[in-house]
């Protein structure tokens, strides 16, 4: 790590902190434009929504609904106490109790704290708490004190529910996170309008206060809070507190802001709940009409909804509102609008669009921005970006339509036709009579390398016949199952794909189906990405997946591989001669430490055969012959004493200076032996010029096992 | 003028103060970048966007935690470019720029000069975010397990934990790209 954290210090830098203070001053001035042109819309919008939510409703629910459980208990529970006036006047006592704290942590006069939405619920439902003819229904006072605690989570700010919420996690839980999501924008926003109201009340008192370009003047008003009337002074002292700060979009208004509170959030809550809490932070997307974000900012969160929208349940009301947004803000990219003018002067569309439009028709999935901008692309492109019949045909209700065709997974036929008859398949093995299909299959397969061969045959035969052609050391035919865009043809090297240099590099694997029990594809793992349908093969041992191989279905439905990546042969194995130098020695130190921090299982798998010798023969040197011992390869598992006494006898040996000893290391792999070992041979060549006795060279043999090299012996 | 003041000054406005910070930050900004996965000629496109966002956001940062959020701002500006990245870079695209990928390469192997330096790189990058982040966090940015637990918004034990199994799988990772090296090819 210490050697990659210096190497990290060479990454070059090319940035220049000049250009993004110009960035930032270019768009201070263009803000500072939009906000002048903005100022008289938003007061001619301005207008109070009071609006009972889904929430609101599925809250009042859900306390009748508790009632109606409490007629059907009649009787169950006499011995509980009744409810008496007493009980009542302190039940309310308790409850204004609560509402006085809400209203001075919110510092806020009494007549506007009245008319929020949320206390106004609360207080209702304890009317109806107050009011009830409990006599009749033999409720006891513990029901009732139950109701009250939920009147009272009604009443908590948002500030409280997150930090209530940082103590109960919803992380497991989808319905409910998204319950809660509900609740606390509903809370937000009615506070936001209460503030908003505030403002317009103290028009007179904000405008007068003048603050000089180019400083932000709800930030100076935030900062400057002394100089308001107490109504202002006190709402500006508490709306951080709720993730809502003033903002100037032309006029001061109240925002919700992603503070550290937000954040909490998204950690807290199921993951599927996790686009609304970002929607929360960047709503409203366009204002009076008016986008908030740029072009290239708006195609991400059209994305980013689209993608929620297609994956989450319907029916919730965040999922109506994320719905919405997404209509409205895809509709003012692509149609444009008073304030979003997509076409120049001369009646093309501007560059930003061309762009924006051509990346919401490409992302190569199955969605609705795809359906409906590729044929705006196409016939745009054909006219130089002038007209399209189909830019002409979009409209709100055109997206609504798309979305609703792909939640019923109907875009997908309608853009690419009908998916073809694919089943699931499993096999398990052992299984001769699968292996002779296979056998079967391959021989006929490489006479001709004809591909139809495989038309409408299961991936699990493909990936058979491709591991027997590996079996039977046949790279050619391997090669025909590759798909043209697999990373054999598209590697990271940059070359070019030449088949002489992949015959000439290719080696024999490990078969895939090596301690493998059984094969599996299933149909619902298909995956669209433009024409072409992907999966993959899982092949497992114990239900735990070994090895998974990606696969591609063309238009001819025949599975071709993507990537498969075989285990090399320990007989593959070998290292040139190397100088044992510094650079060496960095390693061989560093595969000592990692080996040293291994708790358990000794397993060098993955470690090439001379390092794990070179690291045999640096544990000598420095005398840790435990370690010795366990890079050794044992036939027998010793017993504690036994291995006690090897170890104590290593111990004994002359020590060998391993870096001044030798002055280079080769190993070359065998091909497995009779008894079915794999074996190699690591070799060390003296430094003569030390004038150190022995023979020029040693030699170390090696022997591979399921957990990597293991020194066997060492001659000279 | 200390950096409290800089960052004072630079959330009224001065944006000479913010400059200075620029200054100040922009090499962590660059190598954070990198660490994370972004390509180096992207580089400097990342590192703009993130002081531009964070100038964006300075208002509402509590002077004391500046470098967290700077660390939290690069953050997911890197994670757009990943967005950015992975689709153009989709496993199923067929179409790919080979000199691009020359280029990369002889660019990393600039930075990252021994194989060893860059087979590590890379494994690190093919851990799991929730691994990956706090390795980086803990090991090249040498930050403490508070600060770690401040940018990811986790709890101290899980930076630990994460940081252990980290380690575990950067070994596995590692132990599977030796085998990649001998794809059936």
């Amino acid at each position: 790590m210490e050697f990659l954290k210096k190497s990290y210090e060479r990454v070059p830098s090319t940035f220049d902190p000049e250009d993004v203070l110009r960035k930032i001053d270019k768009e201070c001035q263009k803000n500072h434009t939009k906000k002048e042109s903005n100022t008289m819309m938003y007061f001619s919008k301005k207008v109070t929504v009071w609006f009972v939510s889904i929430a609101s409703i599925f809250i009042f629910g859900f306390f009748t609904a508790s009632f109606l459980l409490l007629e059907k208990q009649e009787q169950a529970d006499e011995n509980k106490e009744k409810i008496t006036q007493a009980f009542l006047k302190d039940l309310e006592e308790k409850y204004q109790k609560e509402r006085t704290k809400r209203q001075a942590l919110l510092k806020m006069e009494t007549e506007r704290f009245d008319e929020l939405m949320f206390v106004k619920r609360q207080d209702e439902r304890m009317n109806y708490l107050l009011t009830y003819d409990f006599a009749k229904r033999d409720a006891t006072q513990a029901d009732l004190e139950m109701e009250l605690s939920k009147v009272i989570e009604g009443l908590k700010l948002p500030s409280e529910m997150i930090e209530e919420l940082a103590k109960k996690s919803l992380e497991q839980e989808e319905e409910e996170s998204i319950l809660f999501l509900t609740v606390y924008r509903e809370k937000v926003n009615e506070l936001i309008q209460a503030y908003n109201d505030i403002l317009i009340k103290h028009e007179e008192e904000i405008q007068r206060f003048i603050v000089e370009a180019p400083a932000n003047k709800a930030e100076v008003m935030m900062l400057s809070r002394k100089q308001f009337s107490s109504e202002l002074q006190n709402m500006i002292d508490t709306m951080k507190n709720q993730s809502i700060r003033l903002f100037d979009s032309g006029v001061i208004q109240a925002q919700y802001y992603e503070s550290g509170l937000h954040r909490k959030l998204e950690e807290k809550l199921h993951h599927n709940s996790t686009g609304y809490v970002n929607m929360i932070a960047r709503e409203p997307f366009l204002k009076g009409g008016v986008p908030i974000y740029p072009v290239e900012e708006a195609l991400q969160y059209v994305l980013e909804m689209q993608k929620i929208l297609l994956t989450n349940k319907p029916g919730t009301e965040l999922y109506r509102i994320m719905e919405s947004e997404f209509v409205s803000l895809l509709f003012d990219i692509v149609k444009g609008s008073e304030y979003t003018k997509i076409v120049d002067e001369k009646g093309f569309v501007k560059d930003e669009y061309k762009e924006t439009w051509k990346a919401l028709s490409n992302d190569g999935y199955v969605t609705p921005t795809a359906f409906l901008l590729k044929p705006i692309v196409k016939e745009m492109e054909k006219t130089n970006w002038q007209k399209s019949a189909s830019w002409d045909a979009f409209s709100y209700e055109s997206i609504k339509k798309a979305l609703t065709m792909a939640r019923e997974d109907e875009l997908e036929r309608i853009m690419y036709g009908e998916r073809p008859d694919v089943r699931d398949h499993t096999i398990n093995l052992p299984n001769p009579e699968f292996e002779q299909q296979v056998i079967q299959l391959y021989e006929e397969f490489n006479n001709t390398h004809d591909m139809s061969l495989f038309k409408g045959v299961s991936p699990i035969y493909v990936v058979g016949v491709f591991n027997y052609a590996n079996e039977m050391e046949d790279p050619e035919t391997m090669l025909q199952f590759y798909s043209e865009n697999s990373a054999i043809y598209n590697d990271e090297s940059g070359l070019e794909f030449d088949v002489n240099r992949y015959l000439e590099r290719w080696k024999k694997g490990f078969s895939l189906f090596k301690d493998i029990e059984e094969i599996t594809f299933s149909a619902s793992t298909l995956e669209r990405y433009n024409n072409r349908l992907y999966t993959y093969v899982q092949m497992l041992k114990n239900d735990d997946v070994l090895r998974v191989l990606n696969l591609e279905l063309d238009e001819n439905e025949i599975w071709h591989i993507q990537q498969a990546f075989f285990d090399p042969l320990p007989s593959s194995e070998e290292q040139a001669e190397t100088p044992i130098d510094e650079n060496f020695m960095i390693v061989i130190r560093h595969t000592y430490q990692t080996l040293s921090e291994l708790e358990s299982e000794w397993d060098t798998n993955g470690y090439p055969a001379a390092t794990v010798a070179g690291v045999f023969l640096y544990a000598g040197e420095i005398g840790d012959y435990e370690m010795q011992y366990n890079l050794q390869f044992h036939d027998k598992v010793h017993s504690t004493n036994e291995k006690e006494r090897l170890i104590q006898e290593a111990r004994l040996r002359e020590k060998v200076l391993f870096e001044e000893a030798y002055k280079s290391i080769s190993f070359q792999a065998k091909a497995q032996g009779s008894d079915e070992q794999w074996r190699g041979v690591t070799t060390l060549t003296r430094d003569s010029e030390k004038g150190l006795s022995g023979s020029k060279k040693q030699f170390i043999s090696m022997i591979w096992t399921e957990k990597g090299w293991k020194v066997d012996k060492t001659s000279e | 003028m200390d950096e409290k003041e800089l960052i004072e000054n630079a959330q009224q406005g001065d944006t000479n103060a913010y400059g200075q910070l620029i200054d100040k930050y922009y090499r962590t900004v660059e190598k954070f970048a990198y660490q994370c996965g972004v390509r180096i000629d992207d580089i400097p496109d990342v590192t703009q966007e993130v002081f531009i966002k964070l100038f964006r956001f300075l208002h509402q940062f509590n002077q004391e935690r500046f470098t967290t959020w700077l660390y939290k701002i690069t953050l997911n500006t890197a994670r757009d470019y990943y967005r950015k990245e992975s689709r153009e870079r989709d496993k199923h695209a067929k179409a790919k720029d080979d000199r691009n990928s020359v280029e990369q390469h002889s660019a990393e192997t600039k930075v990252l000069v021994f194989e060893e330096d860059r087979e590590l790189h890379r494994a690190i990058l093919q851990l799991d975010e929730k691994y990956k982040l706090p390795i980086i966090l803990f090991y090249f940015q040498d930050l403490t397990y508070q600060q770690i637990a401040d940018i990811l918004n986790i709890p101290l034990s899980s930076v630990k934990t994460r940081i252990y199994r980290a380690k575990d799988r950067l070994k596995k990772t590692i132990e599977q790209m030796e085998g990649v090296k001998h794809e059936g090819s």
